[in-house]
């Protein structure tokens, strides 16, 4: 998990292969006057735009656990 | 929260900006491995042990990310799939609907104003030993033949707790060696 200064992290050699980015934020939260999903889903696609800088999906939930309790075994994404 | 998945050095050149871009980034990274992508099976998911070293339980999660609008026969992949697994008796697997997301070169989807039908993303995320999900890999694997992407990763702990009790614990087991 990263916080804060996020960008002076250097990698360790296991996550050099398939790697999977999670951005935590909050339903309300901004960046650059727009929705911070958005923001973020646009900055993936965007780097993903330059030859070799492609993330290969981005995939946007909202941020609450709906209502009711999954089953017994299942899992929804944020409690994990 | 925004899922992306993607190469380690290609992930670590977006968090510069991403650090720039929001107030207070927060984040996680975590290993996995690339099992299919647009119908195309790249690895099976990795073959791990049942148990850690000091004999604790080690479980393995399946992500299926695809769309609203992708089908298999017709019929909405992440029901195909939920319903093939529930009849194969997988203990359980989850869609939530995300709001909005792209993969590879496709435009970004999630709902418009003006639409009949919904384009938002979805994953299907089913947890269990590494044993039983290979055989649930084979269904899903099956199922998801056109789009989407299929990722697997370790899972060092798990419980679940149900009218039948408590199973499983939340003791981290040791990571295998290039296990995803």
């Amino acid at each position: 998990m990263l916080t804060g200064r996020i960008s002076a992290f250097e990698f360790p050699e296991v996550l050099h292969k398939a790697t999977k980015l999670t951005v935590y934020v909050g339903r309300h939260e901004r960046a650059n006057g727009r929705p911070a999903y958005e923001a973020v889903v646009g900055l993936l696609r965007e780097r993903g735009e330059s030859p070799g800088r492609r993330c290969s999906s981005a995939w946007t939930e909202p941020p609450t656990v709906p209502a009711g309790a999954p089953p017994s075994s299942a899992v929804t994404p944020t409690c994990r | 929260m925004i899922v992306s998945i993607g190469e380690g050095d290609r992930i670590a050149a977006v968090l510069d900006d991403l650090g720039r871009l929001l107030a207070r980034p927060l984040v996680t990274l975590e290993r996995v491995r690339l099992c299919k992508r647009d119908g195309v099976k790249l690895a099976e998911p990795a073959h791990l042990p049942e148990t850690d070293p000091s004999g604790l339980g080690v479980w393995q999660k399946l992500m299926v990310y695809t769309g609203e609008q992708s089908r298999h026969d017709g019929h909405p992949v992440h029901h195909q799939l939920v319903r093939a697994l529930r009849t194969a008796n997988a203990a359980g697997a989850t869609s939530p609907r995300g709001i909005f997301g792209y993969h590879g070169d496709h435009r970004p989807h999630g709902d418009t104003f003006r639409q009949l039908r919904r384009r938002v993303p979805i994953v299907t995320i089913l947890i269990d030993t590494p044993e039983r999900i290979r055989r649930w890999f084979a269904i899903v694997d099956e199922l998801n033949d056109e789009a989407g992407l299929v990722t697997s990763e370790m899972v060092p702990a798990f419980r679940a707790t149900g009218p039948a009790g408590r199973r499983g614990g939340l003791h981290l087991a040791e990571r295998a060696a290039g296990g995803a």
